[in-house]
């Protein structure tokens, strides 16, 4: 019904002339005319900016939302830290699909000047457009809206404008102006990429692939010790994971030794945030607990958690003077030393081909998980589910780290097929390391009997459920293992996808 | 959708003010509000500075919606629309009278707006007639501005004598002081008095003001142009009491 147009004008003396020729038509009434800094936000991974989205704070405590060449303003709004802190329920859902719980950091800065005119008939000088300029260093938008019941003097407006051919822009204004800026994302990617050639040592191409896992460490730090938000200790921990996975997976071609000396070390550090990491992730699951407890041990829930929150600030105090202290910049130069040199003695098949060894260990792997899985019944001990489990876990990674050096298609629906048996493991294990660890706080921590009452409450919800998750896992692992799976998994790493892939190298 | 009538059967007693400044309080407040101006002499439309078109479109007003939907303009505010007065709106009641259901059928055919607004403030001819029936049935509350003089208070007496007669709702009746001059005996007297005498009497109390009369060289709610004064802020406080009313 209301009708909307904008077009981008570079020449600023074009837009005066078209001002100037509406004149002839209608009486502009400048209605406000401002100056104003736009702060533009986004998060450590840039995923506003990915998915196409702008969102920027000006100084009148609006909130501005473009998503494509479409914006929208937020009247009274805070100032942005996180999508769920907004007031407006819209624009707090909207932020939350895209960047759920990470910190909205400003990014840059972008000088504009708006002036809102209305434009008047002259007879009654009654409004019957309205028309905004928003002028910034790249170039003036024009934005003309339509007002009920007075489509004429749109179109009129309309063709003044048109007759200037102005061009139509393809993206917003904001986002032209950011880019005239140099403003763009960075590369950061919480599970990098490495490229390497299929033909590559497979001692190098690992420890290639370590090298650059090793900056997400390093990256994240900064955001732990602010501690702006719990990701950046989630994908700090993410990339040592990683790390120790392909030490652990290819140490007979790295080179056992040195494989092992690293699995410690990166280990060590991961484990003095273990407990900063477990009590986040309490928090971050709050309504979800609260909503497995009946109502009346909910107050004991309550004060269980208030504990975590004032636990959790203490341990994430003690873990940000840990990370700036000598002897944890001691181990990182060590680490950081010993990658330099990284595969000093590589293992006896640290020459061969990385596509061919990562095809047969990929092979090797499914196999393993294959074998296992046919002694596990509804019966089995939950210890044999476990082991299971991290075969699979192995799985993923071998998936991960070498899939694209094997062929990035192919390796798709594997990892979807897997992931959904990770999902139900995945869960199984959740449950029961929740249920464990509950149990331990209270061995080890003077409790009330609220409290004591909730968790055993709480505990023997998690025990059902994960039994649930127990029955699933027969069908589960048959499904992963079926014919279709097992050709997916045939057509990856046979040679010839391989030799595909190495563009002729010797098979 | 709540829908509002300002109406008096005496002309002259700051009728049209008051819907176009409640209009505006209401929009303001945050409300999608649409004036209906359904007196031919167009004042309200006047004061919007907004024009019906040229076609005689009135013989069609108690059709269906749609035909409304046709004639709505913006206002030069937000949440404000207007559909504006036509010359032919004069013939409303010769309409009116070939319907067979003629007392409901303002009333519905203003329920098909309910999806775009959420108040319908009805800008009324000072007439007793088909049409003002139609609106005493179909508005929830009925907004009458009495001078507090002795001749206005014995035509609201009329208007309720009218009321009681075709046995409508007299509890749906809201008079106000309008144009109210403290100084004067006549007003103070009279108003002590109908105080006491009716219940719905709402406490707001506009004042004789020359910055509601120069609404018409403003073209525009005295609000956006003397909003601080006595007059200009009287409207505003009329509104809340009576948004206070309607959601009770």
């Amino acid at each position: 019904m209301v009708k909307h147009s904008r077009w981008l004008i570079q020449d600023a003396d074009q837009s005066e002339q078209i001002l100037e020729r509406m004149q002839t038509h209608f009486l502009p009434d400048l209605i406000c005319h401002e100056q104003d800094t736009l702060t533009f936000y986004d998060d450590f991974e840039w995923r506003l900016w990915r998915k196409d989205f702008l969102l920027a704070s000006n100084i009148r405590g609006q909130i501005i939302l473009t998503e494509g060449n479409d914006s929208q303003t937020f009247d009274n709004e805070v100032s942005p830290s996180f999508a769920r802190s907004f007031r407006n329920q819209n624009l707090s859902d909207r932020l939350w699909q895209v960047s759920d719980i990470r910190r909205l950091l400003p990014m840059a800065e972008v000088e504009t000047s708006v002036r809102e005119y209305a434009l008047r008939n002259f007879e009654d000088e009654k409004k019957v457009c309205k028309l905004v300029i928003t002028r910034s260093g790249y170039a003036d938008m024009w934005e003309l809206t339509s007002m009920r019941g007075y489509d004429k003097d749109y179109r009129e407006a309309l063709s003044c404008i048109l007759e200037a051919e102005p061009e139509n822009p393809e993206r917003h204004l904001y986002r032209l102006s950011l880019e005239l800026l140099d403003i763009k994302p960075g590369k950061y990617k919480s599970k990098p990429k490495t490229k390497v050639p299929p033909e590559m040592a497979s001692a190098d191409a690992c420890s290639k692939m370590v090298r650059k896992m090793w900056k997400n460490v390093r990256i994240n730090e900064d955001g732990i010790i602010q501690d702006l938000d719990t990701e950046f200790l989630h994908q700090y921990r993410v990339a040592l994971r990683r790390m120790r996975a392909l030490f652990a997976q290819m140490k007979n071609y790295i080179g056992p030794e040195q494989s092992l000396w690293f699995k410690d070390a990166l280990g060590d550090l991961a484990r003095e945030t273990n407990r900063l990491r477990d009590l986040d992730v309490y928090l971050e699951d709050r309504d979800y607990y609260f909503g497995l407890v009946p109502e009346k041990l909910q107050p004991g829930l309550e004060e269980l958690f208030q504990h975590f929150t004032r636990e959790r600030n203490r341990e994430q105090k003690r873990v940000a003077a840990y990370l700036q202290n000598t002897p944890y910049l001691n181990k990182v130069s060590a680490i950081e030393e010993t990658l330099k040199s990284c595969p000093s003695e590589p293992g006896e098949k640290g020459h061969l081909p990385i596509a061919e060894v990562a095809a047969q260990r990929i092979r090797k792997r499914y196999k393993q998980i294959a074998k296992d899985a046919a002694l596990i019944h509804d019966q089995t001990p939950d210890d044999d589910v476990h082991e299971i489990r991290l075969d699979c876990k192995k799985l993923r990674y071998l998936l991960e780290f070498f899939g694209p050096v094997l062929d990035k298609e192919r390796v798709r629906p594997v990892m979807q097929a897997l992931k959904k048996l990770q999902d139900n493991l995945g869960r199984f294990n959740d449950y029961s390391v929740q249920r464990e660890s509950l149990e331990h706080y209270l061995e080890n921590h003077k409790t009330s009997e609220e409290i004591q009452k909730a968790v055993h409450a709480l505990s023997g919800v998690l025990f059902m459920k994960q039994q649930k998750e127990r029955e699933q896992v027969c069908g589960q692992l048959e499904d992963f293992l079926a014919d279709d799976v097992r050709q997916l998994i045939k057509q990856l790493t046979q040679p010839t996808s391989m030799a595909q892939s190495s563009k002729g190298s010797p098979a | 959708m709540k829908i509002l009538a300002c109406y008096s059967i005496k002309g002259g007693v700051g009728k049209t003010a008051t819907s176009v400044n409640l209009a505006y309080a209401a929009a303001q407040s945050g409300l999608r509000t649409l004036l209906i101006d359904l007196d031919s002499q167009g004042a309200s439309s006047f004061y919007f500075r907004v024009r019906s078109g040229k076609k005689n479109w009135g013989k069609r007003f108690f059709n269906t919606y749609e035909e409304l939907l046709k004639q709505i303009k913006a206002s030069d505010y937000d949440n404000l629309d207007i559909i504006p007065a036509h010359q032919s709106f004069r013939h409303f009641d010769a309409l009116l009278s070939d319907h067979k259901k003629r007392h409901r059928r303002l009333r519905q055919v203003l329920k098909g707006l309910k999806q775009e607004y959420d108040l319908i403030i009805l800008d009324c001819p000072p007439t007793l007639s088909y049409l003002s029936e139609a609106v005493f049935q179909a508005a929830q509350m009925i907004v009458v501005p009495v001078i507090p003089t002795t001749l206005s208070e014995r035509t609201f007496e009329q208007l309720q004598d009218f009321f009681r007669d075709k046995e409508l709702r007299l509890d749906n009746i809201y008079p106000f002081f309008s144009m109210v001059q403290r100084s004067k005996h006549l007003h103070k007297n009279t108003i002590e008095r109908m105080q006491v005498r009716y219940k719905n009497m709402l406490e707001t109390q506009v004042p004789f003001s020359s910055d509601i009369e120069k609404m018409g060289e403003h073209r525009s709610p005295v609000a956006c142009y003397a909003a601080r004064t006595a007059g200009g802020s009287s409207y505003n406080h009329l509104w809340q009491e009576i948004s206070q009313v309607m959601d009770s």
